[in-house]
């Protein structure tokens, strides 16, 4: 396969099993598979944990962020160096959400582990890594968060020459049950990877 | 040109402040006033304009300050402090507001930046060779004719059978802590306490991330704390309309709080950050009249004691002020007082003996402080622009 990079969206914390068992099978699913050398972190609604040294976001300031970094770059991240948070949903404020921390603190030396929240974000590093070529989509949920957030499936959709996979025992969603098998225009790849067919 | 993206209720003496200095300079600049709120990732304000609903959040006005900076001089006054929600210093190296500027002003690295801001000790996160620092007065110097108008509170009952005032209304991780420690050492009898969010923190260590020797001590602590009933019981509404009026909760509120207590740890809104913003809290005491012990960043007792506040050294054990370590600091601030905030009798003895210096204190609170403020921030404001 391909190089490619597996975005984790909204891996949060949570008592209920379904997350507990993807999150690990998430994390299996990387260790195991060569041809991911990059994971993305895309974490929202986790602020406190944006500006802490933790490799995820170590790494985002340092590609983002530093001296090398061309100066749009830098000045994009100025604007938007932190996705906002949504602390309210229908007038009732939301608690924080925390990045489950057998994510948070996983490191694998063979891949290369940044956060990103922006489709910008993604753009650039993907002008900087032109062999990447297949992004996949994990995490939850399905219907909402992996669909709609700014590095989700919709936006995703909008970037040219990339191919869009998921692996269906690393993603959930809690809100409505997940219609296994996907549906088209997912389409079963080898398993349980599936791939979004752009062309119908 | 001065641009004011937005200013937060109560704020007239900064801002005029501020508005002043920055008028004197004749050379090209951009003079920018902002709640440094509206930087924080957790900001969003919704309006209706036309009959649209329209939701402004951090990344808008991140992005209006940053168009504003077109002259060679730039003089930024961000007012509060920067640090949405807690800091945890084992996780992080610098509050990530100012981490936001201090990017902002390394970008913009060919301009020279003046930034007027609410926090002592800035510089201990954001030195550049572009930024000059202005600490030019807290949220302590906010609804200045209101406070001025107060009656402090000298009409103790000394009928009380309590010591100590523990107010901790917003939830932060180091007044969780303290709860924890006041129950562990069987202190809750001797003082007025109240806690608005005993319910939303279920596991101690869960929700702060500190790093502790003392992690046991703390979190028998909270399970007892969780156990009981607090003695006050406090309410969300505290303001009219909305508007932060805290002379005015200070009135209808917490007077009759301070009437029965002698003592008060002072939990403010910083703790973890070496830069501190003091606050209504601390103003508070002062016109609640009692002896503080001040939970802030280290060094902020030695502050005070340096602008010409009576910090009753002689009473209370301050030595707390200068530890780094935050659970130990809090822990030898409560631990080096026990026989203040547990003997009562002698606690008001020592109240009624020392009265006039509160009156003091609140005297300074009026007039002074802001003196010390302004002179200050000419001080440093002039050094700057005549280096230029």
């Amino acid at each position: 396969m391909d190089d490619s990079i597996a975005i984790l969206i909204d891996c949060w914390e949570s008592t209920a099993v379904e997350n507990k068992q993807r999150n690990a099978n998430i994390l299996d699913f990387i260790n195991q598979s060569s041809f991911i050398k990059t994971v993305v972190l895309a974490s929202y609604h986790t602020y406190p944990e944006y500006n802490t040294d933790i490799v995820w976001y170590k790494n985002h300031a340092e590609l983002f962020n530093s001296h090398n970094t061309p100066r749009k770059i830098q000045h994009l991240n100025l604007v938007y160096s932190h996705h906002p948070t949504t602390p309210f949903f229908l007038g009732k404020r939301l608690p924080l959400n925390k990045t489950e921390s057998s994510i948070l603190n996983f490191v694998n030396s063979k891949k290369f582990q940044i956060a990103m929240h922006w489709t910008w974000e993604l753009e650039y590093y993907l002008t900087l890594n032109p062999n990447i070529k297949n992004v996949f989509l994990l995490g939850g949920s399905w219907s909402a968060c992996v669909t709609d957030r700014p590095l989700g499936l919709l936006t995703l959709l909008e970037i040219e020459n990339i191919n869009i996979l998921t692996q269906i025992l690393c993603i959930s969603d809690l809100t409505k049950s997940l219609q296994l098998p996907l549906q088209e225009p997912w389409k079963l790849k080898h398993n349980n990877i599936y791939y979004y067919e752009t062309n119908i | 040109m001065k641009l004011i993206f937005k200013r937060p209720p109560g704020d007239n003496f900064s801002f005029r402040l501020w508005f002043s200095l920055t008028s004197q300079i004749q050379t090209p600049h951009d003079a920018i006033y902002i709640w440094a709120t509206t930087l924080g990732p957790e900001y969003t304000y919704s309006s209706i304009q036309d009959g649209k609903t329209i939701i402004e959040n951090s990344a808008d006005f991140r992005k209006m300050l940053i168009d504003a900076i077109h002259e060679p001089t730039i003089l930024i006054g961000i007012k509060d402090h920067l640090t949405p929600g807690d800091f945890n210093p084992w996780q992080c190296s610098i509050p990530i507001i100012a981490q936001n500027l201090k990017n902002l002003i390394e970008y913009f690295h060919s301009k020279n930046f003046v930034l007027f801001t609410s926090l002592e000790n800035l510089e201990s996160y954001i030195q550049l060779p572009n930024l000059s620092i202005i600490p030019w007065g807290g949220d302590i110097t906010n609804h200045q004719k209101e406070y001025a108008q107060l009656i402090p509170v000298i009409d103790k009952n000394f009928n009380s059978q309590t010591t100590f005032l523990s107010l901790n209304r917003h939830q932060r991780t180091h007044r969780a802590m303290l709860l924890a420690l006041l129950y562990k050492l069987n202190l809750q009898n001797f003082g007025l306490i109240s806690c608005m969010f005993k319910d939303q923190v279920l596991d101690l260590f869960e929700y702060t991330q500190w790093k502790t020797k003392k992690q046991q001590m703390f979190e028998e602590g909270f399970t007892q704390f969780k156990d009981q009933q607090l003695s006050i019981a406090d309410e969300y509404e505290i303001y009219i309309g909305g508007n932060n009026d805290n002379a005015y909760n200070f009135k209808n509120k917490l007077t009759t709080y301070y009437q029965t207590t002698f003592v008060e740890i002072i939990t403010e809104t910083s703790y973890t950050e070496s830069c501190f913003n003091l606050t209504e809290k601390t103003l508070n005491s002062i016109y609640g009249c009692c002896f503080p012990i001040l939970l802030c960043s280290t060094g902020t007792v030695a502050f005070l004691r340096d602008i010409g506040m009576d910090m009753f050294d002689d009473i209370v054990d301050h030595s707390y002020d200068q530890i780094a370590d935050p659970t130990e600091r809090m822990y030898r601030a409560i631990t080096d007082n026990i026989e203040l905030l547990t003997n009562i009798q002698q606690t008001k003895n020592l109240w009624k003996g020392n009265e006039q210096r509160f009156i003091k204190n609140v005297n300074f609170a009026r007039t002074r402080l802001f003196e010390f403020y302004s002179n200050r921030a000419k001080s440093i404001f002039d050094k700057v622009t005549n280096d230029e």
